[in-house]
């Protein structure tokens, strides 16, 4: 998959009052390769994009294309194998699962994908500086490491387009730029996109685009 | 992924499931095998009910007391019998329409006594005997008494009076005079018991000498047969005592009981059945909605597992997989527990029919193996909608 294209795409919902945006009912194309920030206030349907992008909702105007096919045609199965293979999200409310450990969590998305080792799992957990936490419950961790655990799940599988949702809004400065490092060696490694969204603190990276939503 | 969803089990209501599921289906079973095991009783030749035959006549009521005609079967009533479904062959049973006396001999004193006399076609005799035949020259005539009357006489009346008991061939031997008047007639026949039967409860003698002898002594009178024989298909036939006391006839003998009591064994039998099978489809409503119960629970983690890539099918296979080893349990449970049951009533009916032989359990085993396979199938099919 080489591009995402947005032909004059809004949610539903701002149907009725439809807002000055750079994304929204803006025809944009998001390349392989690149790195793009999309910034906005909280409330302009940042995770509604991704959750577009990512097939589990479809409740907008206007048409969404990866390469040349249109997402409303996709199947469950379809959306199966792009979650496998193609698009990786990072999800703004994570969606860890609470009751397995934080290397848990990692395998259950590496057993399907078979993409990293256990040995660069860990590796990438040490990087993060969660070591300690490897075998706690999510539930104990707070935010900051849970979103940590989440980046490194988010990066156990081959992807074109790596979708980060507000990706260090619980992480300090230092922490980002690591973060920012594994994603960016990742990303790069893998030829792929990243297109990150953000409220105000952003995962520094070079990006090509900026976008405001 | 299994770990995670097997977090939210409530093992109670499963457990509940598989218990009453295991109830229900051992009693489906159950009730299965004790069919199996003592159908053939009813249904199989030269088992413990060996006659398959059943002798018919009408019911007599008060009216009839003083009527002076017959109450005898007309040729379309025994043209309906013998197109019956469960009939395999009918025969009439022609009487003797003329007097008959028999008497003895002894010493000087002559004991007389009027008889009469029925047949009915060979093959419908249980009696097998060398001298069962007539000629008029020979002035001979073989009788068969009913068993009975031999019992009637040696358990009841030489019993009372301390007169020896006499045995079939013994009776055999005796010979009695046959006086026959009528047609302005009188001959005097001889004639020997040549055995008795278990199935007819009549003074036999053959066909050919009742036809001759009403020709002889009795040309006039016409006579419409009083009883049938009818050999059955399937004395079991639960249709045929319905058949009829809808038109009023009655059955002779306890092959009337073997029908009802096969109709009352399929009843039995029908209702354990019925209940057994409401037992596992209640149960079976207690694991549907323990799985849906489970699933709402899940409900995030279901769309998280799907939203990190899982496939429906993976995640519905986990569910799947319980219901259906849940299932496989409780059939292999149930199955062994009929089976260990199964023991208790074959001794018992051992006690009292010696030559019973249990039947095979392969048949209850492939229908349990059904309704294994039926429930597993209808809970994939609803996991797999429930899921999305």
């Amino acid at each position: 998959m080489n591009v995402i294209k947005l032909q004059k795409i809004l949610p539903e919902i701002f149907a009725e009052s439809p807002l000055q945006s750079g994304v929204w009912q803006k025809k944009l194309e998001f390349e392989k390769g690149k790195f793009y920030l999309i910034e906005a206030a909280s409330g302009k349907g940042k995770s509604s994009l991704f959750s577009f992008l990512y097939g589990y909702r479809n409740d907008f105007l206007g048409e969404t294309v990866f390469d040349n096919q249109n997402i409303n045609s996709f199947s469950a199965k379809d959306w199966n194998e792009i979650r496998r293979k193609n698009i990786s999200l990072l999800f703004q409310d994570l969606r860890l699962f609470p009751e397995l450990t934080a290397l848990e969590n990692i395998e259950l998305k590496n057993r399907l994908t078979n993409y990293k080792t256990r040995a660069e799992i860990l590796q990438m957990i040490e990087y993060l500086q969660v070591a300690d936490k490897t075998n706690e419950k999510c539930e104990k961790l707070s935010w900051g490491q849970q979103q940590r655990v989440a980046i490194v799940r988010a990066l156990c599988q081959p992807f074109d387009f790596l979708l980060l949702d507000e990706p260090v809004s619980h992480i300090d400065d230092l922490m980002a730029v690591l973060a920012a490092d594994l994603i960016k060696k990742e990303a790069k490694n893998q030829g792929a996109a990243v297109i990150v969204s953000s409220i105000g603190k952003n995962l520094p990276l070079n990006y090509e685009k900026k976008l405001d939503l | 992924m299994y770990k995670l969803l097997r977090q939210n089990i409530s093992k109670a209501q499963l457990l509940g499931f598989a218990f009453a599921n295991l109830i229900g289906l051992t009693v489906v079973l159950l009730a299965l095998q004790i069919f199996f095991d003592i159908n053939p009783f009813f249904t199989q030749k030269d088992a413990v009910f060996k006659r398959d035959f059943f002798v018919i006549t009408k019911q007599i009521n008060a009216l009839d007391m003083f009527k002076n005609g017959s109450a005898g079967f007309s040729e379309n009533e025994i043209d309906e019998l013998k197109n019956a479904r469960f009939v395999k062959a009918v025969g009439e049973f022609t009487a003797s329409q003329f007097e008959v006396y028999g008497q003895v001999n002894a010493s000087n004193t002559t004991f007389s006594t009027d008889l009469f006399f029925e047949s009915v076609p060979d093959n419908f005799i249980d009696v097998q005997s060398g001298k069962w035949h007539f000629s008029p020259d020979k002035n001979f005539v073989p009788i068969i008494l009913p068993k009975t009357y031999l019992n009637l006489y040696n358990f009841g009346f030489a019993k009372s009076r301390s007169m020896p008991k006499i045995s079939q061939s013994v009776a055999g031997l005796a010979s009695l005079d046959l006086v026959m008047i009528g047609n302005g007639k009188r001959q005097i026949f001889t004639g020997k018991i040549v055995g008795f039967s278990n199935r007819i409860n009549t003074i036999l003698a053959p066909q050919d000498f009742i036809l001759w002898a009403n020709r002889q002594f009795a040309p006039s009178k016409k006579n419409e047969p009083a009883r049938l024989i009818l050999e059955i298909n399937n004395i079991a036939d639960s249709s045929i005592a319905t058949f009829f006391s809808e038109r009023g006839y009655e059955v002779e003998g306890e092959n009337a009981a073997v029908g009802k009591m096969s109709f009352f064994l399929k009843l039995i039998i029908g209702i354990a059945l019925a209940i057994g099978f409401f037992i596992c489809l209640l149960s079976f409503v207690i694991l549907m909605l323990s799985i849906f119960l489970l699933l709402q629970k899940n409900r995030q983690k279901l769309q998280n597992l799907r939203l990190i890539g899982y496939s429906k099918n993976a995640i519905a296979n986990f569910y799947i997989l319980l219901a259906s080893g849940i299932n496989l349990v409780v059939y292999l449970l149930s199955l062994t527990l009929a089976l260990l049951i199964r023991p208790l009533y074959c001794s018992a009916i051992l006690e009292v029919f010696s030559d019973f032989s249990p039947a095979s359990i392969l048949p209850t085993c492939a229908i349990g193996f059904g309704v294994f396979l039926l429930i597993s199938m209808l809970n994939i099919l609803i996991i797999r909608r429930k899921i999305d």
